[in-house]
């Protein structure tokens, strides 16, 4: 059977023009540069984390330059409104409320903070493990996971202050068990994602070595969605810190932790509402431009996610 | 095209099998024989899923095969083959991906891109030496040094698969692997690819084993081509021979499906409509010609064994019983 289709001579060469070839006129970005550049438009995300950063600040530093300390009380000034001396008041032993409420936000985000990085070092790792070593080692990891979901992680956390002395220590560590779960999850999915992009296997192609793919392929490809998780992981620790606090099984008093403030003022809200009003007002800015931010980043981070 | 000479790359019985769960398996590339001479092109082409790409990956070790000898350049690699044998070949062997948009790690600089092969096989003394050698690649499958400090994102498709192609280069490989290298460009960027590549296998003597579902782009660059139909070849041939005298009948429906540009010889040609489905590579009959399901011409033979290659005219083979 012979074959009227296409002849080698239907081919001939064209020569293209130097000025027809693509320019490149757009100034140079980079992808963190582009994420910057989405985040800045989205105005919410930006006030929010303007807001982050006067809390952070004031938390750092509003301790330091005040008068007064969290823990000495004035029994000459007791539940004093708010007024030059105290601009948040006092509470029941008349400690100056502006200082413990600085001196709490910064220790609920410390906790904070030191839990999320906690997170990331285990879920990270483990996640990474799990997803490059595949099959069985896998599946028996995904199963120990599955079985730490299925328990409430809450009585976990509860379990775990009972037997340990209560302090910061105690409560990162409770934090720390069950929640680097989230974070390995999400981790492991990334890089199940990514470890078959063709730019890994062109890495592979190449000749590099599992420790340059591990660095400069995967790691740098899956910061979004660490960064992202952190955003999440960070207010829903202070909430639980917060909610411990309140419970009466988190820090005791004179130490001071958002939590514990709450649960002062809610003891006589009827009678001095402001020594529960600040706290509350801090820790819902907190929890609300967290939120507001990761989402903002997660569309500035991932652009085919939003809409 | 000397048959004689000791063939460049030459794949024997090569299997490559996946395992899909519930003791279920996929026979990706189910015993394929072929060889690549030195300095040609072979094109490879089939219908998605036939395993063409599946091929070229083990072909290049990113797949360890199941069973099966690939000889490159008289060097066998098997599992005795050491880890450093095994990475000076990476170095001599090389890819270019079919999708330009997944191929480039987004966040490094088209410096790094290039550059990664020569990282990893340290072939620059210096950093000026790591940037003049990218700079002239870049230059060479006609990018800008400009664009060097960039990243992947900023350019268009056919840009990347030059990036692409340059990273390939950087190792000063002799034999490439093109996974449909063209198949996610626009026509007008297509035409200029295949003439970089073709320009680029004179310049540098290279060997291309070339993956594509676009015959007449195929038939346009390979000196020899395979046709694959799950997982197996059923006809090999040289470019012209095939076109002129496609014998097997998966290849006839094949050719007879491609688009012509002149509307007038459309209207007179007549199609060759296969019927049937295709069969799921999973389950796949041990004893019978895999193309039975979907053949015009297939006897009560089809039925009873699988058709080897046979050479029924020189450099022609064919895997089918009835042909002649």
């Amino acid at each position: 059977m012979t074959n009227d289709c296409v002849k080698d001579s239907m081919f001939r060469k064209v020569k293209v023009d130097e000025a027809e070839r693509e320019h490149l006129d757009a100034p140079m970005t980079s992808v963190l540069a582009d994420a910057w550049y989405r985040l800045r438009q989205n105005r919410a995300a930006v006030a929010a984390l303007f807001i982050l950063a006067a809390i952070v600040l004031l938390a750092i530093f509003a301790p330091v330059f005040s008068r007064y300390s969290f823990k000495e009380p004035d029994y000459n000034a007791i539940f004093a409104l708010p007024d030059k001396a105290h601009i948040f008041g006092t509470d029941q032993f008349g400690r100056d409320l502006w200082v413990r409420c600085w001196m709490g936000c910064r220790i609920s985000l410390m906790i904070a903070v030191v839990a999320a990085l906690v997170d990331i070092f285990i879920g990270v790792t483990y996640g990474a493990v799990s997803a490059l070593f595949g099959g069985r080692v896998d599946a028996i990891m995904q199963r120990i996971i599955e079985v730490l979901v299925g328990i409430p992680s809450l009585i976990i956390v509860i379990l775990f202050l009972m037997a340990f002395p209560a302090g910061v220590g105690t409560i990162i560590a409770a934090l720390s068990i069950t929640g680097w779960v989230n974070m390995a999850r999400l981790v492991r999915a990334e890089i199940l994602k990514l470890k078959n992009q063709e730019f890994v296997l062109a890495s592979r192609v190449l000749g590099t070595s599992s420790r340059g793919i591990i660095l400069h392929d995967l790691v740098p490809n899956a910061v979004s969605v660490i960064v992202i998780n952190v955003m999440f992981t960070i207010p829903s620790a202070i909430f639980t810190e917060a909610f411990l606090s309140f419970i009466g099984i988190g820090l005791a008093e004179p130490q001071a932790s958002l939590g514990v403030l709450i649960n002062n003022g809610y003891q006589v809200l009827q009678n001095y509402p402001h020594v529960m009003i600040f706290p509350a007002i801090i820790i819902i800015l907190i929890m609300v431009c967290f939120s507001i931010l990761g989402d903002g980043l997660r569309d500035a981070l991932d652009p085919q996610m939003s809409r | 095209m000397g048959t004689e000479q000791t063939p460049f790359l030459e794949v024997r019985h090569l299997k490559k099998y996946f395992h899909v769960g519930r003791g279920k398996v996929l026979r990706a590339v189910d015993d394929v024989s072929f060889h690549i001479n030195k300095g040609e092109t072979f094109g490879l082409v089939g219908e998605s899923g036939c395993g063409k790409s599946t091929l070229g990956r083990t072909v290049i070790h990113l797949y360890e095969p199941t069973s099966g000898e690939i000889t490159f350049d008289g060097i066998k690699v098997g599992e005795e083959t050491s880890q450093e044998q095994r990475h000076l070949l990476t170095r001599r062997m090389q890819m270019i991906f079919q999708d330009p948009y997944a191929s480039l790690n987004p966040r490094r600089k088209v410096i790094d891109i290039v550059a990664e092969g020569m990282d990893a096989h340290h072939l620059y003394a210096s950093e000026e030496e790591r940037r003049e050698t990218v700079i002239r690649l870049l230059e060479r499958v006609g990018l800008q040094k400009e664009h060097a400090d960039r990243f992947p994102h900023e350019f268009s498709g056919g840009q990347r698969q030059r990036i692409g192609i340059a990273r390939a280069l950087a190792v000063q490989p002799d034999f490439i692997v093109c996974d449909e290298p063209i198949s996610a460009l626009d026509v007008s960027i297509q035409a200029q690819v295949v003439n970089l590549l073709e320009d680029l296998q004179k310049e540098h003597g290279l060997t291309y084993l070339f993956i594509a579902h676009d015959l007449s782009m195929v038939r346009h660059i390979s000196d020899r081509i395979g046709v694959m139909y799950m997982g197996a070849l059923v006809e090999v041939a040289p470019a012209e021979e095939l076109f002129e005298h496609p014998m097997h009948p998966y290849t006839q429906a094949l050719l007879s499906a491609i688009p012509l540009p002149d509307p007038d010889v459309e209207k007179k040609r007549s199609r060759i409509m296969l019927n049937g489905s295709v069969p799921s590579p999973i389950s796949l009959p041990e004893n019978e010609c895999r193309f039975c399901s979907r053949c015009p011409v297939k006897s009560d033979v089809c039925k009873k064994s699988r058709p080897e290659l046979r050479e029924l005219r020189p450099g022609h083979f064919v895997a089918c019983h009835e042909a002649d």
